[in-house]
């Protein structure tokens, strides 16, 4: 008897692939929520990651980045789905590298 | 692409309703996700109908009993759909991603909006053609007199109602359609004993009562109520039994037969009664959730601290066979779907700047137990897991930081970070428990929490704001301030710019403080500028505390009530004071960033350079610089918060600490002080457009600084500086809560 556990996946595009990590980055990055949360006491922090090159395309092409997500602020939503003046915010904040 | 019917929100749903967004660790998940993604955002009139219903025939009654008798109707008469793949039971809406909307907070602005719903760019609704007449015209006529902000009419004038709303420097738009939300339910007790407990809790009460006691008068109808909600909760659990049953009897997949007479054995035993299994305390989970989120109007009921109160169920079903991790999982990743299905429902003007429906749900992992041990376990690394397999936009999954916290839990919670979808966020569990010390009482008074309160059931709401899981309630994202129009105000005598969005444009929008020449040193300009934050917050107290009143006497919330430890012993709803802790309305701060680099750049510039004076500044703002480039360079190259300089951050921590100080001291409808906050989300793109140019080079109608971040490209010298300067503010002041936004770029941390 098939469960449907054991049901093939008919989308395995939809299956989560594991990134490759840049360990020194990710070691820097933990770091920096240790440091900023644990350490300096700054209550709340969250992060947008996705490169700012992404946005400037997604921006011009959405219909390319169906499921691409951005946190605005406390929630994450779908680029397609919040005004161009917010996505230009979005974009105009300041992108950091360690 | 720039085809007008095909942009925004509607290009979105259209893509991701194919298999773009059929994502998941099993096949179920991803038919869920696809089913989910398939279904257009859509108005429900279920719960509208209801209303108007039993208002109808209840004239005269009174207003709590009519309420709870129209959200017992709601129950009664709430859809008992079940679909295929599905181990969780029970939608709030006929359709997926309805919004089964509270007409009594909305009707004011729909019957000039209904006709956008369908078409608009952001948030567009889909809505049957009866459902449309119905609502234009029975429903809505009926109501568009009766809601919170058409009452609030009647206690100020006009002019300052126009101003609340409309003029852009002290807002209560956001509160007054929002009724019922920021919520952390008693999970642990409803999970443990279901509503039947608060069913006979009510009954044993209203025997006991003294008709010689003049409180029993009021008492008498509330347990009334209280009961005929359970009933009918009680009623709804029993529908979609049957529904399962019915369901089972025409499935042919033996095993998904079995799965559905299984779940309509367990809707015999939740919510009603006690979870006996990992598997129905989610379920109660799941359907708690939603009856708060279809009784109540407003965004943020959370999960709070769902690793801890589900793991007892984890662990014993895990120890006996009956789940796995994986199986485990799947329910997670189905409980965030589901939650992802309630849709925000707000008018047209909103949705242009909160757009993307997204309700605001919250789920948190970690932190520690009431011992101070570090609390994780095997269920908050799944809770994280499950969002990157799932990838949806809600809940907001966030990680307790303590330094006990394991490096392997934060290590997954930063995996899940670089992802790229904004989840989780990370909060300190330090500053989380000084602020719930302060929370609901005045500063230097003792909170009305014990220790043992916060640091068992102590977690964010929502975005940000701290909360006790079953002992607080109130509105936590209410009032606005804006405080680079404050220095707008401050620096051109009390007016509003010329020519950006909102009314009141040119006029004065707080009062006339004084021309520029008055303000001959620093100090004067600053207290001028503390001056009129002070005035923008008093008149908004003055709206938040008369709205409160109308709520607490029409607008009352059953459900709420019986999920606050001891609200029903008190007999008193949760908007009247039934929690143990009142909170809110509260007053948020937007666009501090942008105030704080306005002071700093006329700091420098006017008072410690000679290089302008104060009324070059009036007349440059005035002019959106124009013609004044070369004075708007000097402004911008003045020092910034967000780069570790004190120049700058000094007066950051001034304007911070007076803003808490002055909103701590003023007291609210419930009896409780006001707990300031600054987390209000994007309103910078809103109260930017509504905000002339400012002194720190900003252009008229460009976003403020968003939360409390740096102002945008003003933070240059790396995270960590920007981090110090965070760090330099008292969060203490903030008990409703702090957000910050900051950006990494995600090649740092893998191959992109």
């Amino acid at each position: 008897m098939q469960t449907i556990r054991e049901t093939g996946l008919n989308t395995p595009e939809g299956t989560y692939k594991m990134p490759t990590y840049k360990e020194a980055g990710m070691r820097n990055f933990m770091n920096l929520v240790r440091t900023m949360v644990n350490d300096y006491g700054v209550y709340h922090v969250q992060f947008n990651t996705i490169d700012k090159s992404t946005l400037v395309d997604a921006k011009k092409h959405p219909e390319k980045y169906p499921t691409l997500m951005v946190r605005v602020a406390g929630y994450s939503v779908y680029w397609t789905d919040i005004a161009e003046r917010v996505q230009d915010d979005i974009i105009h904040r300041t992108e950091h590298q360690f | 692409m720039s085809d007008a019917k095909c942009a925004g929100a509607k290009l979105g749903n259209e893509l991701r309703s194919g298999y773009a967004a059929k994502m998941g660790s099993t096949k179920r998940v991803q038919e869920l996700n696809g089913m989910l993604h398939s279904n257009r955002p859509n108005v429900d009139i279920t719960r509208a109908r209801a209303f108007t219903k039993v208002y109808r025939e209840t004239e005269g009654l009174p207003a709590l009993l009519r309420r709870y008798k129209a959200i017992a109707e709601v129950y009664r008469t709430l859809s008992d759909n079940v679909y295929d793949y599905e181990q969780l039971v029970g939608w709030p809406t006929k359709r997926i991603r309805g919004a089964n909307f509270a007409v009594e907070l909305h009707a004011h602005w729909m019957k000039d909006d209904l006709k956008n719903l369908r078409d608009r760019t952001y948030d567009p609704f889909e809505i049957s053609d009866e459902d449309y007449k119905e609502l234009e015209e029975d429903i809505l006529p009926y109501w568009q007199d009766k809601t919170a902000a058409a009452q609030w009419a009647h206690y100020v004038t006009p002019e300052e109602w126009d101003r609340a709303q409309f003029g852009g420097v002290s807002d209560v738009s956001n509160y007054i359609c929002a009724n019922g939300s920021h919520f952390i339910p008693a999970w642990t007790d409803v999970i443990k004993h279901g509503f039947q407990k608060y069913y006979n809790e009510a009954k044993v009460l209203l025997d006991e009562l003294d008709p010689n006691d003049p409180t029993s008068v009021d008492k008498r109808y509330f347990y009334q109520g209280i009961i005929e909600v359970c009933e009918a909760i009680k009623n709804w659990a029993d529908r979609l039994s049957a529904a399962c049953l019915r369901k089972a009897e025409t499935e042919k997949d033996p095993v998904r037969k079995k799965e559905l007479e299984d779940m309509a054995a367990m809707m015999r035993r939740v919510p009603w009664g006690p979870a006996t299994s990992f598997h129905d305390a989610v379920e109660t989970s799941w359907v708690v959730c939603f009856f708060l989120f279809v009784e109540g109007a407003g965004p943020s009921i959370t999960w709070g601290r769902w690793d801890q109160y589900m793991y007892p169920y984890y662990k014993r079903d895990i120890e006996a066979g009956i789940i796995t991790p994986e199986s485990a999982m799947e329910l997670i990743e189905e409980m965030y779907i589901k939650v992802t299905s309630n849709v925000w429902f707000q008018s047209t003007q909103m949705a242009y700047i909160f757009g993307g429906y997204y309700r605001y749900p919250h789920l948190d992992v970690g932190g520690l137990d009431e011992n101070g041990r570090d609390a994780s376990n095997e269920l908050s690394y799944l809770c994280l897991r499950a969002m990157r397999y799932v990838k949806t936009t809600s809940p907001a999954v966030c990680l307790m930081l303590h330094q006990k916290t394991p490096d392997s839990l934060l290590r997954e919670a930063c995996e899940l970070s670089v992802d790229g979808h904004g989840h989780p966020s990370f909060f300190d569990v330090e500053t989380l428990y000084k602020m719930l010390e302060n929370r609901g009482a005045c500063a230097n008074m003792h909170s009305n929490y014990t220790s043992y309160d916060i640091k068992k059931y102590g977690s964010p709401i929502g975005c940000v704001e701290p909360g006790v899981e079953g002992m607080q309630y109130g509105h936590t994202d209410s009032g606005i301030i804006n405080v680079a129009g404050c220095i707008y105000a401050a620096v051109c005598d009390g007016k509003k710019a010329k020519g950006v969005d909102g009314t009141r444009c040119g006029q004065v929008v707080t009062y006339a403080s004084g021309a520029p020449e008055l303000f001959d040193t620093y100090e004067k300009f600053e207290k001028v500028c503390l001056d009129q934050i002070e005035y923008a917050i008093k008149e908004c107290h003055s709206n938040l505390i008369i709205v409160e009143k109308l709520l607490a006497e029409q607008f009352n919330l059953p459900t709420f009530t019986m999920l606050l430890d001891g609200a029903l012993e008190k007999g008193l709803d949760a908007t009247n004071g039934g929690a143990k802790v009142n909170i809110g309305p509260t007053i948020q701060m937007s666009g501090f960033g942008t105030a704080v680099d306005s002071m700093a750049a006329i700091k420098k510039v006017v008072y410690t350079d000679h290089e302008a004076t104060l009324r070059d500044v009036a007349n440059a703002i005035e002019a959106n610089f124009v013609g004044y480039e070369e004075l708007r360079a000097k402004l911008i190259a003045a020092p910034k918060y967000g780069n570790d300089d004190d120049f700058a951050d000094d007066i950051a921590c001034r304007v911070w600490s007076f803003f808490g100080d002055t909103v701590n001291h003023l007291k609210m409808y419930r009896g409780n002080y006001c707990d300031a906050a600054i987390q209000m989300v994007q309103s910078n793109v809103g109260y930017g457009a509504m905000t002339g140019a400012t002194p720190n080079g900003r252009l008229a109608g460009q976003p403020t600084s968003d939360t409390m971040s740096a102002s945008q490209q003003a933070d240059t010298n790396g995270p960590l500086a920007a981090a110090r300067s965070y760090g330099k503010l008292d969060y203490t002041k903030y008990s409703n809560g702090t957000l910050l936004n900051m950006w990494i770029s995600q090649s740092e941390m893998m191959e992109v």
